[in-house]
């Protein structure tokens, strides 16, 4: 149940009301936020989001498969793969959801039957650690034909490169937009969303 | 919140595939983003126990991931589920809440005008 009462972000509105959407409310439409581990997606989904950042779990049996030294252990071993969301009410008829995922290989399962209908990514990358985003990028490039914009978490300790040295640095296509976005900000990270919508329609 | 890892996992003691009859793939297209709305009071007689769980966080629009959330379920076994439920007419589904094809260019464009006034 959602129970909050104080509205971190100072905005107007009890969110602890927003149980349900408006009866006004027909379509959805999701955008997916991917990059490695600690790099903020969570925070971005909270910063926009009218609803705290909620957290769905899935179970799969087979991430073990190949691993030969569990013969000897009776049950299926499973792994957790949990994805944190939220919500925003663009319109009285649409609501966004943004769902948070890694986009390492062992998730594809789950990240694939979201991928299907989602008008793009958003791929939240951190200039420290910006190997971390390689595999990210390869499994959208690769297995999906969804629009992304790579966006900057811009960490206040992080090195400030240049747009041109990341693109050459993650080998990104001169068609991907690259914008600089603190999660931790709403303007921001709704100027991000915007940047990679406005890439979507290009590309239909 | 920070990114979830292994250490979160909890096992239930029911295990998913009593809750579907062992079943494991539902007949309509449900994913996080499919909104519902439940079409029946969760006190009707004619729902099961299981139907008036998922009824009870159906009495407005909402998706499949917050009822998920909300039932403490995975979407996969929520799937099933619910597929059932509209068959038998308790709940229904918003038509144009995450089709397969994505948004239109008009929806869109709608949604980046609401993002550039956020």
């Amino acid at each position: 149940m959602l129970s909050t009462t104080s509205d971190s972000h100072g905005r107007s509105g009890a969110r602890g009301d927003q149980h349900y959407l408006a009866p006004t409310v027909v379509e959805s439409v999701k955008i997916l936020v991917v990059g490695s581990f600690g790099v903020g997606k969570t925070t971005l989904i909270g910063s926009v989001s009218e609803i705290d950042p909620l957290r769905t779990e899935e179970t799969i049996t087979q991430a073990s498969e190949g691993i030969d030294e569990l013969e000897a252990t009776p049950e299926k071993t499973t792994t957790t793969v949990a994805m944190d969301f939220g919500r925003i009410t663009l319109t009285d008829e649409i609501v966004l959801y943004l769902f948070g995922t890694p986009g390492q290989r062992r998730f594809w399962d789950l990240w694939s039957g979201l991928a299907e209908g989602a008008a793009g990514a958003l791929v939240l990358v951190d200039t420290r650690r910006l190997a971390d985003s390689f595999e990210v990028l390869d499994q959208l490039e690769t297995r999906t034909s969804l629009p992304f914009v790579v966006a900057i978490n811009q960490f206040p300790d992080a090195p400030n490169y240049e747009p041109d040295q990341i693109r050459k640095a993650l080998d990104l296509d001169d068609e991907t937009p690259i914008v600089v976005c603190n999660a931790k900000n709403r303007n921001a990270c709704a100027r991000a969303l915007a940047a990679l919508v406005r890439h979507a329609l290009k590309t239909r | 919140m920070p990114d979830a890892t292994d250490d979160d996992y909890v096992d239930h003691p029911i295990r998913s595939y009593v809750r579907t009859g062992g079943r494991v793939r539902p007949t309509h297209r449900l994913t996080p983003a499919t909104l519902l709305i439940g079409h029946i009071s969760p006190t009707a007689a004619s729902a099961g126990r299981q139907e008036r769980e998922v009824l009870s966080q159906c009495m407005g629009v909402i998706s499949m991931a917050e009822i998920a959330v909300h039932l403490g379920q995975p979407v996969s076994v929520l799937a099933v589920i619910v597929s059932d439920m509209i068959d038998a007419g308790l709940i229904g589904i918003r038509p144009d809440s995450d089709t397969a094809d994505g948004p239109s260019r008009e929806i869109l464009q709608k949604v980046l005008h609401a993002l550039n006034h956020l």
